[in-house]
């Protein structure tokens, strides 16, 4: 671990303002929430702030569920959401997402604004033994590419960087069209889900859309009929404690049999948690039917790009989603 | 002598303990004055370190002392093989040379006040390397004899054999299985990770370490150093997994030690889980082909066994890969050979059931393969082909009840649970194994 001093602020504006005054690009002062990525990170010498700024006490912790929606305080911790009554009943997809996260003693610690910042969990970008890695030094290359890739992302990768993105929480968030409250040296402003996480581009490092001292300060979900009738499906190499190799979160509105409105996001595949409106579209009028779902499934492999290891994950996506919706759809 | 245990629950005696944290691990017995020990490891897989730079760590917060091959004391290294060394090669000599042999061997031991003092320092040394081409892939390098070595009782171990002719009785079977049977490398991973304290009074050492083998330890430690046994004393009173790992002395126990003396404090040295892949064994990577041929009534005309697996540069770790195979079964025409591949990585070693386990995997899968060619069931399979005696050494088994053990497997209580579970194929899956087991 490399020296860094702890900054313990009273105030969230104190906490933007030391933030602030690293660039976007200069990595010399960092946040730190819950810790459960952070202090791996730092352990393992991938980031190296000179400053740590304590978010501790700083941030809105509470579960707030209305007739318009479900509003997370980024400090409400991966446990309480997933155990809150409201969000089990009304948005099964965000609980099942979290609960199939990680393990009970991060899941207490972790908070939803971390999640949702958390950084990949490509081998390359975690191992500073290898000196490849656009994300963790930009322009060294990508060793991935040519490496072992088994785990990386098949939609929204360059030839700058292949990483999946690790939330399942975001995957579901973004399914069910969640905003992104932010606070920051100009005030706040709503970003849409959709739209706070970056393509790699040639600039991976730049993960989200985030302004320098910019903060998560809470997470919004719409109400809405397909929510309450939503699943999160995650594939991968073990039963608990593991990142999804493929994942979907579906959420679905249905008249009889037939679908009237879908919501599909994929997980594990993408540089960003990856919503598919191709196949959303697609599926709106159809019938919850084999076949006519393994159709619109297929949609979601449009510009999909495997580099050997993970080309498997084309083909797992669309078995998954069908799957996923299958059960999304026998929900009561 | 009778007794009340057999089928009745049982606690173990340190259940209690283990439970309620009272169980103290060896990174747990923090000693007064202790420092910390953080190792710099080789990024390369072969070749020379050409510089090493430590005035950065040297100067860095906390640390007291920077080891390399260039400023640490010359070890003893006296000749010394433990029941679990492999009997070819020599161990590794760690910060006595510039030559690196694999990724991730130690090259320099940074000690300082606290660990984030000595982790942060390590990141701090600056090493050039005059780089070789490494071999790390077991199927891009050729598979070479093992060296044949006498056995304390002066017999020469084989490691290739041959009765009657197989491959002519493979070619010319009725039914004929061949494969080639694959395990990747399996790393060692127990719980706890390895970890060494190390404290000197003067001539005397005291190492809580870690280890399945006390006595192995202080003998091993008192050779690297030169000095008696009886000075050493080791201490381990909980071991939180090791599965073979824990056999053998692995260098981070040396370094402890070097550190410890060359600092004048006890020293902590503790693996990360990263580090459990540098030096601390593994079962290797084995490719086997196994050819069986076999009449149609179902006794075996042929059986060739063709095995190679990893070891490293410096020593010739050998898994009993093909042992079995010479009389498990009743055949005629056999040959076997064991062959290893020296590449670029820290010597494997023993993994829960050993050697045999891996070679019986590739012999028991073909005879499972087998039985399913010839439509026979895998148990009866196997008794058509049991041997009356020892067919390798041509000599009675002083026990065998593998007939016993089959019946009882097929037909006894160990297939009950079978029952619950459906679309079963009874029998398939069936193995019959061996474990040659020296009482000492």
């Amino acid at each position: 671990m490399h020296p860094f001093t702890l900054e313990r602020p009273r105030e969230l504006s104190t906490a933007i303002a030391f933030r602030a005054q690293a660039g976007r690009n200069d990595a010399t002062a960092e946040y730190i929430a819950g810790g459960t990525d952070m202090v791996q990170l730092l352990q393992e010498h991938v980031r190296r702030p000179e400053r740590l700024v304590s978010l501790a006490g700083l941030l809105d912790n509470r579960i707030e569920v209305g007739p318009g929606g479900l509003r997370l305080g980024a400090a409400a911790t991966m446990a309480d959401v997933a155990a809150h009554p409201a969000i089990v009943e009304q948005f099964p997809v965000i609980s099942e997402a979290l609960l199939n996260s990680a393990s009970p003693q991060v899941r207490n610690q972790a908070t939803m604004g971390g999640n949702l910042l958390q950084r990949t969990r490509c081998p390359y970008f975690r191992d500073v033994g290898y000196a490849a890695c656009n994300k963790r030094a930009p322009g060294s290359g990508c060793a991935a590419i040519g490496g072992e890739n088994r785990w990386h992302a098949v939609l929204g990768t360059t030839d700058s960087c292949i990483a999946a993105h690790a939330s399942d929480l975001a995957v579901a968030l973004v399914a069910l069209d969640a905003a992104v409250e932010a606070s920051g040296p100009r005030g706040q402003r709503t970003i849409p889900l959709a739209e706070f996480h970056r393509l790699p581009g040639d600039t991976p490092h730049i993960e989200t859309v985030l302004e320098p001292g910019e903060v998560i300060a809470a997470i919004t979900v719409p109400a809405s009929p397909a929510a309450r009738r939503s699943h999160y499906l995650k594939v991968r190499d073990r039963a608990s404690f593991e990142f999804a190799v493929v994942s979907a979160a579906v959420a679905v509105d249905l008249d009889g049999a037939r679908i009237r409105r879908a919501h599909v996001a994929l997980g594990g595949v993408g540089t960003k948690p990856w919503r598919v409106p191709r196949v959303e579209a697609a599926l709106a009028g159809t019938n919850l039917e084999p076949a006519a779902l393994r159709r619109t499934a297929a949609l979601a492999a449009e510009g999909a790009q495997g580099r050997g290891a993970n080309d498997f994950k084309i083909e797992l996506m669309q078995r998954v989603i069908v799957r996923a919706v299958e059960i999304a759809g026998v929900r009561t | 002598m009778t007794t009340t245990f057999i089928g009745q629950p049982v606690s173990r005696v340190d259940g209690r303990q283990k439970v309620t944290g009272g169980a103290t691990y060896t990174a747990e017995f923090n000693q007064p004055g202790q420092a910390h020990g953080a190792v710099v490891r080789s990024a390369v897989a072969n070749g020379r370190i050409s510089s090493i730079d430590t005035a950065a760590a040297e100067r860095a917060p906390g640390v007291l002392v920077v080891l390399t091959h260039v400023n640490a004391p010359r070890l003893a290294y006296r000749p010394h093989k433990g029941a679990v060394d492999p009997d070819v090669g020599e161990r590794l000599h760690v910060l006595q040379d510039d030559r690196v042999s694999h990724q991730g061997q130690p090259i320099a031991l940074v000690i300082a006040e606290t660990l984030e003092q000595a982790t942060h320092a390590a990141t701090l040394v600056r090493v050039t390397y005059a780089s070789e081409v490494g071999t790390t892939d077991v199927t891009r390098v050729g598979p070479v004899p093992l060296t044949q070595q006498k056995s304390d009782q002066g017999e020469t171990k084989p490691s290739e054999t041959q009765r009657g002719d197989p491959e002519a009785a493979l070619g010319a079977a009725e039914v004929r299985i061949d494969q080639t049977y694959v395990i990747p490398r399996e790393n060692h991973n127990p719980i706890e990770m390895h970890a060494t304290i190390a404290a000197w009074d003067g001539n005397r050492l005291t190492l809580w370490d870690k280890t399945q083998w006390v006595y192995n330890v202080a003998d091993e430690i008192a050779a690297v150093f030169g000095i008696s046994a009886e000075n050493i004393r080791v201490i381990s009173p909980f071991v939180g997994g090791a599965f073979g790992s824990g056999l053998r002395a692995w260098p981070h126990v040396t370094l402890a030690a070097l550190g410890a003396r060359v600092a004048r404090r006890p020293v902590k040295l503790m693996l990360s889980r990263r580090e459990m892949y540098y030096g601390t064994g593994y079962r290797p990577h084995t490719v086997q082909r196994v050819g069986v041929g076999a009449s149609r009534n179902g006794r075996l005309a042929a059986i060739v066994h063709d095995a190679y697996q990893e070891t490293s540069t410096y020593e010739e770790y050998s898994e009993s890969l093909v042992n079995a195979t010479r009389f498990l079964h009743s055949c005629p025409n056999v040959y076997t050979r064991h062959r290893i591949v020296r590449m670029n990585v820290h010597t494997p070693t023993y993994m829960r059931a050993p050697g045999e386990a891996s070679g019986v995997f590739a012999l028991e899968s073909a005879m499972d393969e087998l039985s399913v060619a010839l439509n026979v069931d895998p148990v009866e399979l196997r008794l058509r082909n049991e041997p009356e005696q020892d067919e390798f050494k041509r000599l009675p088994f002083s026990s065998r009840s593998t007939r016993e053990c089959y019946r009882i497997a097929a037909h006894g209580k160990a297939v009950e649970w079978l029952e619950h579970v459906t679309d079963v194929q009874y029998g398939a899956g069936t193995g019959a194994s061996s474990r040659n087991s020296r009482q000492q």
